[in-house]
């Protein structure tokens, strides 16, 4: 693997990471947030989006041909797919406390006051009942 | 049809134009056209669509308008394609002097691929949500101008490439509709497992 994708998907990693971390607090998806309150997790969004950026464009000359398309396509999904996991587990585990009896949310919804493995345990039993 | 041409060219050079005299406003154009900056900034702003909408129905449309831009992106990149194969239209750089501040590029000039791949996740957006798709769409413009301001495409090429968008999105909307109800499943199954 060039060094080119590898800096490229921890790059599109990195500012997922963060883009993940900002619209889960916009839509009050409280324990998918790596912080208990919504302003530390916007700025560290908003950092992780900038230092993402920064250190890509930054690091080495990126007007020079490069990733083709289909290349970039492949690289963003794999990224964005481990940027995904990664948020769901660390949520998990950084905000697994202080999780009470809940209401019964569908969907996303659901991880405004469960954590996603919690949620995903609940669906796991239901199924063997 | 020279008509067009010669306007086509006469445009290119009114913007290529100002290329080199504000070295500010170069190293910004330079900036937006790379071939990361955009592509990945448009794509996480529309997978944050994803999350986006103050209820479920809200949401879903939301959902749905990410699934038809990101199928529009394949069908714009598979039409861009199917054109360059019957269309081949030489870079400004290869047929003119111009003031070139990007690499050069290989492939045909028209329609412009990049500009297909931005209209169509901008106009995808669009149909969802129209403050973001708004948003999206500027964004899509000033990546346009800002190859051409550059020097690697014609405005026209960037017209082709927004008709080659406008037609993608088209397509994936009927697609969408025709395959009804696969995408109702696929909602479904990531409601199911918490991720849509």
């Amino acid at each position: 693997m060039s060094r080119l994708v590898v800096d490229y998907i921890l790059f599109v990693f990195v500012s997922a990471c963060g883009v993940l971390q900002i619209v889960a607090a916009r839509a009050r998806l409280g324990r998918l947030l790596f912080f208990k309150s919504w302003l530390p997790s916007y700025a560290l969004g908003a950092m992780a989006v900038a230092v993402a950026f920064g250190w890509f464009f930054n690091s080495d000359n990126r007007a020079i041909p490069g990733l083709g398309g289909t290349e970039q396509f492949y690289g963003f999904v794999a990224a964005f797919f481990l940027a995904l996991v990664f948020t769901l587990l660390l949520s998990s585990l950084l905000r697994i406390r202080g999780v009470t009896a809940c209401q019964q949310r569908n969907g996303l919804d659901a991880l405004r006051d469960r954590t996603y493995l919690q949620a995903i345990g609940r669906l796991w039993r239901e199924r063997g009942e | 049809m020279s008509y067009i041409k010669a306007f086509d060219v006469q445009l290119f050079f009114l913007i290529n134009g100002l290329a080199g005299r504000f070295p500010p406003l170069d190293s910004l154009m330079v900036a937006i056209v790379n071939d990361y900056l955009m592509p990945v900034g448009l794509s996480l702003v529309l997978l944050s669509l994803w999350f986006e909408g103050a209820s479920p129905p809200q949401r879903e449309k939301h959902q749905r308008g990410v699934l038809a831009a990101a199928l529009a992106v394949g069908l714009a990149n598979l039409l861009v394609a199917l054109l360059n194969d019957v269309y081949f239209r030489p870079r400004p750089f290869a047929a003119y002097e111009v003031n070139l501040l990007f690499y050069r590029p290989t492939d045909s000039s028209f329609p412009s691929n990049p500009a297909a791949v931005a209209f169509s996740t901008a106009l995808g957006a669009w149909w969802a949500n129209r403050k973001v798709g708004l948003f999206l769409l500027a964004a899509a413009a000033l990546f346009s101008l800002a190859r051409i301001y550059v020097g690697v495409t014609y405005p026209m090429d960037v017209v082709g490439g927004v008709v080659v968008a406008v037609a993608a999105v088209c397509l994936a909307l009927v697609i969408l509709r025709v395959t009804e109800p696969v995408p109702t499943w696929l909602l479904r199954l990531g409601r199911k497992l918490y991720l849509a």
